[in-house]
């Protein structure tokens, strides 16, 4: 009995056909840019239907929402000390400037100073 | 078909946004509630579609929205997509660790016993095979499928978003198909 299944030949599994990869008329499908109805060959019809079907998997996916206790978790967990304001960033970079301007200043007029002095 | 969602008036919702943004500055830690309420959803999609955990998108949210909140004085223009680039680069650093230290998505990788993709498709299985191609995309070309065909947002929305130009992202969400199209094919093989 198990010898006459074993000589049962194998069914052969069906060989796999490969989607068309997608032309530039399915990609401005895809855009947005043209209508479905625009992909007239049957291997860009065929390219659709796999992407009509990944895009109904991919809308599913948009309308999922954040957990609603990760919102007030995150509102729970900010650090109590209030956001630094930097606004004086621009005014320590131009003081900063203004003091190494008036030193250059001082040592070039010391040197002129120095110079007529001789 | 489109996959283009509709987007709400961007400078109004800029200055919304800012007036938050004082009242925070001022001491209003609750005001900042106002913008993990509008902005977490999107940015929790974006999270999970490139992590493809909720946990870790969990976790990443949080952790971008606690950096937001210490650094809200260093915002200058849209707010949305200051704090949308804070997660796409937490994103990506995750990704960068992860594949240090290899990690999932390696299951599931039997051979179809079916003929074609169409015959495969049965829901559930259509959204494992997607996330393991997803999972197996370069970075740069997952983002950017994640983001037209997840996230539902035109490719001005995300020149903004990422600071680059129409034409680029056109191209990367192109060759983000045809890679993930290959890899569909490849797992039904």
């Amino acid at each position: 009995m198990s010898d006459e299944l074993s000589d049962t030949p194998e069914v052969p599994k069906p060989a796999h056909r490969k989607t068309p990869p997608a032309t530039p008329a399915v990609q401005a499908w895809l855009d947005g840019e043209q209508p479905r109805e625009g992909l007239t060959t049957t291997d860009e019809q065929e390219t659709a239907e796999l992407w009509a079907r990944i895009n109904s998997e991919a809308e599913t996916l948009r309308k999922r929402h954040t957990p609603i206790h990760v919102q007030s978790k995150i509102l729970s967990s900010l650090p109590d000390a209030a956001p630094v304001v930097n606004e004086e960033k621009g005014f320590q970079m131009n003081s900063s400037v203004a003091v190494i301007g008036g030193l250059v200043i001082l040592a070039v007029g010391a040197l002129i100073g120095f110079m007529l002095v001789r | 078909m489109t996959t283009t969602a509709p987007t709400p008036p961007v400078v109004d919702q800029a200055d919304a946004d800012q007036e938050i943004i004082s009242r925070v500055l001022a001491g209003s830690k609750d005001a900042f509630g106002i913008l993990i309420q509008r902005y977490s959803d999107p940015l929790y999609r974006h999270a999970l579609g490139m992590t493809g955990s909720p946990d870790v998108a969990e976790d990443i949210l949080q952790a971008s929205f606690i950096k937001a909140y210490q650094h809200l004085g260093e915002v200058r223009g849209r707010f949305d997509a200051w704090v949308f680039r804070i997660v796409a680069n937490s994103c990506k650093d995750w990704l960068k660790n992860i594949r240090r230290t290899h990690v999932s998505y390696e299951e599931d990788d039997q051979p179809s016993s079916f003929s074609t993709p169409e015959e495969e498709m049965d829901r559930n299985e259509l959204r494992t095979d997607l996330e393991y191609a997803l999972a197996r995309l370069p970075e740069s070309l997952r983002e950017a499928f994640v983001m037209k065909h997840v996230e539902g947002r035109s490719y001005e929305e995300m020149a903004v978003l990422l600071e680059t130009t129409v034409g680029a992202l056109k191209m990367r969400v192109h060759r983000a198909r045809e890679a993930l199209q290959a890899l569909l094919e490849e797992k039904y093989a």
